[in-house]
C-alpha cells in the first residue's frame, strides 16, 4: 500500500511540475511594452523561408529602421512578437505565426486565426473564390522558380532538355510540389509552347516529360537521391538546398521560358488580409506595408544585408541563402508588369478550371479588380517617396 | 546468473544495434537523406542547443514540449475514459447508448482526425484561452495547443475506454454483493470493488493508450502554427534536408516512448499484483 | 414488530426468476420461517432448492416476488446494519490484504483506521488465525483459512444476525470440523442468530438449535434438535437424530414439487 501511495505522491509531483513549468511566463513584461488601450494585437502569418525575408529582415534590423526611416518593427520577444512602431507611435502589435506555405495560411486566416497573412498567391485566390472576403494588399515576391536536373546529366540547358525530351529513348521525369503551384504551371505551358508531350503516368509511349509529384514529403530530395526523377521544378529556397547538398544544378529559370517574356514577374507570394480587417485597422496595415516597402527597398540595395538576415532567420546555411536571395525578385510595390503578370496567370489556372466559385467564369481584369486592393500600399508607396525614403523606382 | 551468462545475454542483445549501426554507417556513405552517425550523434549529444541549421528550438525543449502535449491529452483521456469506460460495463442503458459510436470511432486513426481537430480548435491553447491577446508570454503553456492534444485524447480514449469497460464488467458479483451487505453506497461500491476490480484491466488500456498517445505526437505535430515538439523538428528537417535533427529526434522518441511504456508496465505489474491466482 | 430484535421471519415469501433457458421459475414460493433470536437455526435441503435466494432475500439483496421478510424488527428493504453474510465461496477480495479485508464493513461504516486495524485484529484472532496472516492476499491461503477469514469479515462490526450459505461446503472433512466448532464457540459467545444453510445432514444436525427442511422453493419440515452441547458425533442420541432427519430429508426430496 506505500509503495502505490508513493507512486501517486510521485505522480502528482511530476504532474504539478509540468503544469508549474507551463504556467510560466517566459517574458515578463516590460513597463514599457504594456500596451496603450487601443492598440491592437494583430496576429501575421508566415511560412519560415525567404520569400518572406521582407518581413523578416524588417524584423531582424528594428533599429536601423528606427534610425534610418522612422518606421520600425521593435523586437518584444524574438521571431515571435514585434511592435509596429512610427515615430513616437505604436501603431500595433504584430504576432509572427509561422502557419507555413500552401493552403495553410489563407485556411489559418479563414479559421480567424490570422488577421494579416504571407503566403502563396495561388492558395489566396482559391480562397477568395470559394467566398472568403479575401484581398490581396501587396506583392512580395514573383519569379524565384528554377528547372533543376541532376548533377551528372548530361543536359545542360533548356534547349537541351527539349531535345532530350523529344528525341531520347525514355521519357523524362520531373518532379513537381503540388498540382497547382506556379512552378509546375509554368513549366507544363514551357513544354506545350515547345511541343513536347506530357503526361502523369509512363503508359503514353511517347511522351516525351512524365510529371512526378514530390508526394507529402514535399521535398525533392529524397527523390532526388534515389534517381526516381531526372529532374524538378520548384520555388527557392528548396532549389537552393538541392544545389548545395550536391544533389542537382540549376539549368534554367522558369521566367526565361518560352512563350518568351510571358513569364517574367511570375507571380508567388503576396500579402493579403480579410476585408474586416482591412476595415478596422487601415493604419496598423498600412505602417506595415511601409515597413515591407521600405524592407523590400533595403534588399535591392544591400543583398549582403539580406543574405544575413534570410540565414539569420530561416537558420538555412548561408551559402543556401546566397545562392536563393540573388534569384528571387522580391517586389512590394505592385507594378504594370506584375498586375498583367497576374492577369496572365489567372488564364493559365483558367486552363486548368482552378476556380469554381465566384472566379469561375471571370475575366483577368474582374479578377485583378476584385482581388487586389492596392490602394493602402500605393498610398505608403507614396507617402515614403515623399520623404525621399524609397530608393528604387 | 553467472557471469557468462550474463555476457552471453548482453550480447545476443547488442547484436541486432549493431547491425542496424553498420547497416547506417555504410547508407550514409555519399547521402544527403541518411546522415552520418556522428553528425546524429553530436546533436544528441548537445541537447539544449539551438540548432543552428534548423528553425526550431533545442532537441530537449521539443521533447519537453512533445511530452507536455501528451502528457495533457493522455491524461484527459484517462481521466474521461475511465468513468466513462466503468459506465459502459456497469450499465445496460449506457452501453446501449454510447458502445455503437465507441466502437465506430475506435478503428478510425486518430490522425484522420487531424484537420477536424484544426478546423474546431485552431491555433487556440490555454494560453489563448485565459490571456487572449497576451497568450505570447506564456509560451510552454502555449505550446500546448487544444488541436494536438484533442487529437491525442482520440488517440488514447478508446482502448482505455474499452478496457475499463471490459474490467468493470468483469468484477465478480459476489465482491459487489459481500459490500453491500456490509452496508456500502453505490458511491462505495465503485469506489472500494468495482475500481480496484477493474484496475488491472484499466492499467491495460493505459497501456496501450499511451502507446498510442505518443505515436500520434508525430503526425499531429505537423501542425500548422506551432513551432515547437519533436514531430514539428522532424517536419522541418525534412524541409530545410538537416536530415541528423529528424534521426535525432526519431531516436528521442524512441527513448522516451520506452521510457513511458516502462512505467506504465511497472504500474501494470504492482496492480496486477493480485491476478494470477484470481481464476 | 418492536419485540423482534434479532428475529428472521419469512411471511408468505415466493420468489420469481425469469431464465432465458426455462422461462418462468419459481425459486421461493409461499415460504414461511421463523428464526428465532438467538438460536442457530439450519436449513436443509438438496441443490435447487431455493435455499441460497432465502438467504439472498434475507440478506436485502434482492426483493421478494411476494410476502414479507422481517430481519432484527424490520422488514427488508435492501441491505441492513447488524446483518453478516458468509457466503459459499467466501467472496474475499483478490486485492485486498487480509487484515483490509476483515475490516471492509468497519472502513465502510467510517471507522478510524487504527479502530479498525485492532478490531480486525481481534476478529482474526477469534477465527483461531495466527497474526501473520495479515498481510497475506487471498490467493496466497488455503481454502480452510480463506473461509476463516470470511468469518472474521462477517463478524468484525459484531452483527446481531448471521447469514451463512454453505460456507464449510468445499473445504475437506477434519477441517469443516473444525470450522464448525469455531462458528460455535463465537456464537456460544456472542449470542447472534445464525441462519445457516447446508445440503450436508451431519453438519445441520450438529450445528442446529432448529432445522428446517426445504425442498422445491418450501419448507417442509421444521425439527428441533435438542440435543445437548457439545455434540457428540458418535453418540447414539446424535445418531438417531440424523437417521430420523435423513428419513424425513429423502422423503420429501423424492416427493417433488408440491402442487400450488
Amino acid at each position: 500500500m506505500q509503495r502505490i501511495t508513493l507512486a501517486r505522491v510521485a505522480g502528482l509531483a511530476l504532474a504539478a511540475l509540468l503544469v508549474y513549468a507551463g504556467c510560466q511566463r517566459d517574458s515578463e513584461p516590460d513597463p514599457g511594452e504594456a500596451l496603450a488601450a487601443g492598440v491592437p494585437t494583430l496576429r501575421v502569418g508566415h511560412v519560415g523561408h525567404d520569400h518572406h525575408l521582407a518581413l523578416y529582415l524588417a524584423a531582424l534590423e528594428g533599429e536601423r529602421f528606427a534610425k534610418d526611416f522612422g518606421i520600425c518593427l521593435k523586437e518584444v520577444k524574438p521571431k515571435e512578437v514585434y511592435d509596429l512602431v512610427d515615430g513616437e507611435t505604436t501603431l500595433g502589435r504584430l504576432q509572427f505565426m509561422k502557419v507555413g506555405g500552401g493552403s495553410r495560411m489563407p485556411a489559418a486566416m479563414s479559421r480567424g486565426e490570422i488577421a494579416i497573412g504571407l503566403g502563396g498567391v495561388t492558395a489566396v485566390a482559391k480562397f477568395a473564390d470559394e467566398g472568403q472576403p479575401f484581398k490581396i494588399l501587396a506583392p512580395l515576391n514573383t519569379d524565384g522558380d528554377m528547372l533543376v536536373m541532376q548533377k551528372e546529366s548530361p543536359i545542360g540547358n533548356w534547349a537541351a532538355l527539349v531535345k532530350t525530351a523529344k528525341e531520347g529513348e525514355r521519357p523524362l521525369r520531373i518532379g513537381y510540389k503540388a498540382p497547382v503551384a506556379v512552378a509546375k504551371m509554368v513549366f507544363e505551358r514551357a513544354l506545350v509552347a515547345e511541343g513536347v508531350s506530357y503526361g502523369y503516368d509512363a503508359t503514353e509511349a511517347k511522351t516525351g516529360v512524365i510529371l512526378v509529384n514530390f508526394g507529402s514529403e514535399k521535398s525533392p530530395i529524397p527523390l532526388m537521391e534515389s534517381k526516381a526523377i531526372d529532374g524538378f521544378v520548384m520555388n527557392q529556397p528548396a532549389v537552393a538546398v538541392a544545389v548545395h547538398k550536391g544533389l542537382g544544378k540549376t539549368i534554367a529559370e522558369l521566367r526565361d521560358l518560352p512563350p518568351k517574356g510571358k513569364w517574367v514577374n511570375h507571380p508567388c507570394c503576396c500579402i493579403a488580409a480579410t476585408q474586416d480587417t482591412i476595415a478596422a485597422h487601415p493604419g496598423v496595415l498600412k505602417g506595415l506595408l511601409k515597413v515591407i516597402l521600405l524592407s523590400t527597398d533595403l534588399i535591392k540595395t544591400n543583398q549582403d544585408l539580406a543574405i544575413d538576415c534570410a540565414s539569420r532567420w530561416t537558420k538555412y546555411e548561408q551559402e543556401i541563402e546566397q545562392a536563393s536571395v540573388p534569384t528571387i525578385t522580391y517586389l512590394a510595390e505592385p507594378t504594370d508588369s506584375w498586375v498583367t503578370a497576374m492577369k496572365t496567370w489567372v488564364e493559365m489556372v483558367a486552363d486548368v478550371k482552378l476556380f469554381r466559385g465566384k472566379y469561375a467564369a471571370v475575366t483577368p481584369d474582374a479578377f485583378v479588380g476584385d482581388l487586389l486592393d492596392l490602394t493602402l500600399v500605393r498610398e505608403a508607396a507614396r507617402e515614403l517617396r515623399e520623404k525621399g525614403l524609397l530608393k528604387t523606382p | 546468473m553467472n557471469g557468462k551468462r550474463l555476457i552471453v545475454r548482453v550480447l545476443l542483445g547488442a547484436v541486432v544495434p549493431l547491425a542496424i549501426l553498420v547497416v547506417w554507417h555504410l547508407a550514409s556513405a555519399g547521402s544527403v537523406v541518411v546522415p552520418s552517425i556522428g553528425a546524429v550523434l553530436d546533436v544528441l549529444l548537445h541537447p539544449l542547443r539551438e540548432p543552428p541549421a534548423l528553425d526550431a528550438t533545442s532537441l530537449a525543449s521539443g521533447a519537453l514540449i512533445s511530452v507536455l502535449r501528451v502528457v495533457c491529452g493522455f491524461g484527459l483521456a484517462a481521466l474521461t475514459a475511465v468513468p466513462i469506460g466503468i459506465g459502459v460495463g456497469r450499465s445496460d442503458t449506457v452501453r446501449r447508448l454510447l458502445a455503437p459510436t465507441m466502437a465506430a470511432a475506435m478503428v478510425i486513426s486518430p490522425i484522420a482526425w487531424i484537420p477536424v481537430a484544426i478546423i474546431a480548435f485552431g491555433l487556440s491553447s490555454p494560453a489563448t484561452a485565459i490571456y487572449g491577446d497576451e497568450a505570447w508570454r506564456y509560451g510552454l503553456l502555449d505550446q500546448v495547443r487544444f488541436a494536438i492534444v484533442a487529437v491525442i485524447w482520440l488517440g488514447a480514449f478508446f482502448p482505455i475506454a474499452l478496457n475499463a469497460a471490459a474490467g468493470a464488467r468483469g468484477v465478480r458479483d459476489i465482491y459487489i454483493e459481500a459490500a453491500r451487505v456490509l452496508g456500502a453506497s453505490r458511491r462505495q461500491v465503485l469506489s472500494k470493488i468495482i475500481l480496484p476490480g477493474a484496475a488491472p484491466a484499466i492499467v491495460t488500456g493505459l497501456r496501450v493508450g499511451g502507446g498510442i498517445a505518443w505515436r500520434v505526437i508525430i503526425a499531429a505535430e505537423i501542425f500548422p502554427g506551432t513551432r515547437g515538439g519533436l514531430g514539428y523538428m522532424i517536419a522541418t528537417a525534412h524541409e530545410q534536408a538537416s536530415y541528423e535533427y529528424a534521426f535525432a529526434s526519431i531516436i528521442v522518441i524512441g527513448a522516451i516512448g520506452l521510457a513511458l511504456d516502462g512505467a506504465l508496465r511497472l504500474a501494470a505489474r504492482r496492480v496486477s499484483r493480485w491476478q494470477p491466482k484470481e481464476r | 414488530m418492536a419485540g423482534d430484535a434479532g428475529v428472521i421471519r419469512f411471511e408468505a415469501v415466493s420468489k420469481r426468476y425469469q431464465t432465458p433457458a426455462r422461462g418462468e421459475v419459481w425459486a421461493l414460493r409461499h415460504l414461511d420461517l421463523l428464526c428465532p433470536a438467538e438460536q442457530l437455526t439450519c436449513v436443509l435441503g438438496p441443490s435447487g432448492c431455493g435455499k441460497t435466494t432465502l438467504l439472498r432475500l434475507a440478506a436485502g439483496l434482492e426483493p421478494p416476488t411476494a410476502g414479507r421478510i422481517g430481519v432484527d424488527g424490520q422488514t427488508v428493504t435492501g441491505p441492513q446494519p447488524g446483518v453478516g453474510l458468509v457466503s459459499q465461496e467466501g467472496a474475499l477480495l483478490p486485492w485486498r490484504r487480509v487484515i483490509d479485508d476483515v475490516a471492509l464493513g468497519l472502513e465502510i461504516s467510517g471507522v478510524s483506521r487504527a479502530e479498525r486495524r485492532a478490531r480486525g485484529r481481534q476478529a482474526i484472532a477469534r477465527v483461531h488465525l495466527p497474526p501473520t496472516v495479515e498481510r497475506s492476499l487471498p490467493h496466497e491461503l488455503s481454502g480452510g483459512m480463506r473461509q476463516r477469514v470470511a468469518l472474521a469479515r462477517a463478524l468484525c462490526p459484531g452483527p446481531r444476525i448471521l447469514l451463512m450459505d454453505e460456507p464449510f461446503a468445499s473445504v475437506d472433512e477434519p477441517t469443516r470440523h473444525h470450522l464448525q466448532n469455531e462458528l460455535l464457540q463465537v456464537w456460544q459467545t456472542d449470542g447472534q442468530t445464525i441462519l445457516f444453510v447446508t445440503h450436508n445432514v451431519e453438519e445441520a444436525v450438529y450445528l442446529a438449535d432448529r432445522l428446517i427442511v426445504m425442498t422445491f422453493g418450501r419448507t417442509v419440515a421444521d425439527l428441533p434438535v435438542p440435543l445437548p452441547r457439545p455434540r457428540d458425533r458418535l453418540a447414539p442420541a446424535f445418531v438417531d437424530t440424523l437417521l430420523a432427519v435423513r428419513r424425513t430429508f429423502t422423503k420429501h426430496a423424492l416427493a417433488g414439487p408440491a402442487a400450488d
